[in-house]
């Protein structure tokens, strides 16, 4: 990765679209944006790792975005990803029962891109919950799913990776992987919800 | 066709021909149960893919931070330099302070401050007006020892008599005398309640103790004049610093 290389904002949204330049966008929204991100965090009564783990999870739920096409650039970057951290924070007080200072913390006025920022906020919770299922898999489901789901690799590929026999084997495993996450899923409140919401209403 | 499981993920995965995805669209049209079961599966997909951009994200947030690191690490070899900088600067500043009092203490002596402060007194012509005697004559004609003479032929000796004798003395340097003179003189005073000479006599007095090698009386002496602003002599004695005083008396302890 060429940490010199400078994106302007519409490079910096394709980029990250891009799986081999997408590390190259992350590390220029922690360049560019981590700092105030995470100085707003502290100002708001957050700790350094309140300030970091907030601004990691708003990289995370930005990129989702982007990729999702649901980022459509009326507001600049840093005002996107400043109102997403605002409100990842607003919620994490919140659960931390402390919402009776929250009041105090947080202006109430209204967000740009209000419906993005809505959407990205709701699927924090249930993501969270979800990585926890994924992670309840043991790794090397989450190794092969990864592989083949994110890095695209073709079976034969993930044969040279991981120590299966052959691809027949690995793809067993990815279906068997699948269905155990799948499962999970179905017993999940959340997940439930969100499929009885698009399917059954 | 029936929703099953690997049909569908082959479907999401495009590992079926076009013939057959159009029969898996078609039931999951019609299928509800179908159309839940893909969207679970999606769902997973989608999770594997978050996670997978949540570790990148992370492996670059640790990057960056170390990379942070080496500015701050800079700031503490900065903050390390300022800080020897500035020992270097207290160590000077203390080694001067050293080499400046070592002087101090062997520059200043009884005979320095004594030097510096000691000025014949200058008899006042008005004072004792009533009585034009020879001591007062032989005094401002500098006869110290005609001073001395006549004072040791009085049977009784006036305050003002009593301080020009001790002040002949101690214009000879004959310290022990002007002292036993002085001393009497203030305890003559301060039984006959007779203050003439008195703020002369303890000025001059401790002036005479420093050179007759009683630096402790002198230094005592001398506090007390500063302690007392309407003290005829108070400005004098306030010249001399208190340091030197402390360092006479360091010097003079046993």
């Amino acid at each position: 990765m060429d940490k010199n290389i400078r994106f302007s904002d519409p490079e910096l949204v394709e980029a990250m679209s891009e799986k081999n330049m997408l590390e190259q966008a992350i590390w220029q929204l922690y360049q560019d944006h981590g700092e105030i991100t995470r100085s707003f965090i502290k100002g708001k009564g957050g700790t350094e790792q309140d300030a970091d783990d907030i601004f990691q999870e708003t990289i995370v739920a930005f990129i989702d975005s982007v990729q999702k096409g649901k980022y459509r650039q009326e507001s600049g970057i840093r005002t996107f990803l400043i109102s997403i951290a605002k409100n990842f924070w607003y919620n994490e007080i919140r659960k931390r029962q402390r919402a009776q200072n929250r009041e105090n913390l947080f202006e109430l006025e209204r967000d740009p891109e209000e419906a993005a920022i809505s959407e990205v906020i709701q699927d924090r919770e249930m993501k969270h919950q979800l990585n926890k299922l994924l992670q309840e898999l043991g790794d090397s489901c989450r190794k092969i799913l990864e592989l083949f789901y994110y890095e695209n690799l073709s079976m034969k590929e993930i044969v040279s990776q991981m120590p299966y026999e052959n691809e027949q084997v690995v793809r067993n495993k990815k279906y068997k992987c699948l269905q155990q996450l799948t499962d999970k899923l179905k017993q999940n409140p959340l997940a439930v919800q969100q499929i009885t919401d698009l399917i059954f209403k | 066709m029936e929703p099953n499981h690997e049909i569908l993920t082959d479907y999401l995965d495009r590992q079926l021909n076009p013939a057959i995805s159009s029969q898996v669209e078609n039931m999951v049209k019609e299928n509800k149960v179908a159309a839940a079961d893909l969207q679970y599966l999606k769902l997973a997909i989608d999770t594997v893919r978050q996670d997978a951009v949540r570790q990148k994200v992370s492996a670059i947030r640790q990057s960056f931070e170390k990379n942070q690191a080496r500015p701050v690490k800079q700031a503490n070899g900065m903050v390390r330099s300022m800080y020897r900088i500035s020992m270097r600067v207290a160590a000077i500043l203390i080694i001067v302070a050293g080499v400046a009092f070592f002087y101090k203490y062997i520059s200043v002596s009884s005979r320095s401050v004594y030097e510096n402060q000691f000025t014949g007194y200058e008899l006042n012509n008005t004072r004792g007006q009533e009585k034009t005697d020879g001591e007062s004559e032989a005094y401002q004609n500098k006869n110290w020892s005609g001073v001395i003479s006549i004072y040791n032929g009085e049977a009784t000796h006036s305050n003002k008599s009593s301080f020009l004798a001790a002040m002949a003395e101690m214009q000879q340097n004959h310290f022990p005398q002007a002292v036993a003179i002085f001393e009497n003189l203030r305890n003559a005073s301060g039984k006959s309640k007779d203050y003439a000479f008195k703020d002369e006599t303890e000025y001059y007095l401790s002036l005479a103790y420093l050179m007759n090698h009683e630096e402790i009386k002198s230094v005592f002496l001398m506090d007390y004049i500063k302690s007392d602003p309407s003290h005829t002599y108070y400005p004098m004695v306030s010249r001399i610093s208190s340091i030197d005083l402390k360092i006479i008396e360091l010097k003079n302890k046993k």
